[in-house]
């Protein structure tokens, strides 16, 4: 009598604390400051990067460091980075076991609904379903029909106004592929892009526009054994010194600047998480 | 509720709210993207920058 009792009463509370753990999680999700315009709308934009981290003290410290991004802590897992005050950026844990990092850049969609059921249809994958972020929007994690992954946003309140980067702040988008025609009918029918081709002496370069803006670029992978990703670029002004201050700071400079690579004024690097991005010197 | 329970409920309060601690709540802490970034040694490739220019 007494174990049946002990087995019920043990089997409720742990009931209970599961309801009461998974609801609290819900309720911790971060609250977020709104990053765009009541009434604009920029459907194919790159709005917002999340870097998802094994280790969030590391790349706040990292990221810090080498942008002089400030932190603030907006739930569990979740830090907000700004840039002269300005959000620029979010920080999210990652679960224990997922040792690599990864930038997440998240495209205005004006239905995400339709942009999931888009992704399942051309073969892609939903990792994430929609949910609602506080003060940002309806948010989801795709990934493209060669598996690259990325985020899309349902602004609630608009999307950012489109400016002249500041420097320590994202640049440019690209999409780093071996099957360029394979992956833009998806993009063409989920962004309503245009592909175009544009030539710099006897380098060609292939990217989306959407309403006569560039948007995002395209670029043949390094190695076809790697998936499909997207890399995000940064603006910053002396990139030699930041690729050795990145390096000093405990990052990984996988394409040092090189006569070869807009004279020197580009590089490739990974934070001490793994997540690639790449740093740009550019005079607009 | 005799002495056993009331020790096992303590044991599994205990742990649930160390779980709590220790597992992050952001919505994206399960997400794997399954990367793993890298280019090579010798990467080199002439486009790269060009779209920040544009």
């Amino acid at each position: 009598m007494h174990r049946v009792l002990h087995t019920r009463v043990v089997a409720a509370l742990q009931m209970v604390l599961a309801v009461v753990f998974l609801g609290g999680c819900a309720s911790r999700l971060p609250e977020l400051p709104v990053i765009g315009t009541e009434g604009n709308t920029l459907p194919g934009k790159v709005v917002w990067h999340d870097l998802l981290t094994p280790d969030l003290d590391r790349s706040r410290a990292f990221y810090g460091e080498l942008f002089g991004w400030q932190f603030e802590q907006l739930g569990d897992g979740y830090l907000l980075a700004r840039y002269e005050g300005r959000p620029v950026a979010g920080l999210a844990r990652l679960e224990a076991g997922q040792e690599s990092g990864h930038w997440l850049p998240l495209v205005s969609v004006t239905d995400i609904a339709k942009a999931q059921k888009t992704t399942r249809m051309a073969g892609g994958d939903v990792v994430l379903s929609a949910f609602e972020l506080k003060g940002r929007g309806q948010v989801a994690v795709l990934k493209d029909p060669q598996g690259a992954a990325f985020g899309v946003l349902q602004s609630d309140h608009g999307d950012p106004e489109d400016r002249i980067p500041p420097v320590n702040t994202w640049l440019w988008n690209e999409i780093w592929t071996n099957n360029i025609a394979g992956v833009t009918a998806y993009y063409e029918e989920l962004f309503g892009y245009r592909r175009k081709v544009t030539r710099i002496g006897s380098v060609s370069y292939d990217f989306y526009v959407r309403d006569g803006k560039p948007r995002v670029g395209l670029l043949a992978k390094p190695d076809p054994q790697i998936p499909d990703t997207w890399l995000c670029y940064v603006r910053v002004n002396d990139v030699a010194a930041v690729t050795d201050k990145a390096r000093a700071l405990g990052g990984a400079v996988l394409m040092a600047p090189n006569a070869k690579v807009r004279n020197g004024r580009v590089a490739i690097l990974a934070d001490p998480g793994g997540a690639g991005f790449v740093v740009q010197e550019v005079r607009k | 509720m005799n002495k056993q329970t009331r020790h096992t409920c303590w044991r599994i309060l205990q742990a649930t709210l160390l779980l709590g601690v220790l597992v992050s709540c952001s919505p994206y802490a399960s997400v794997n993207v399954g990367v793993p970034f890298k280019v090579g040694p010798v990467y080199v490739n002439p486009s790269i920058g060009v779209g920040g220019t544009l």
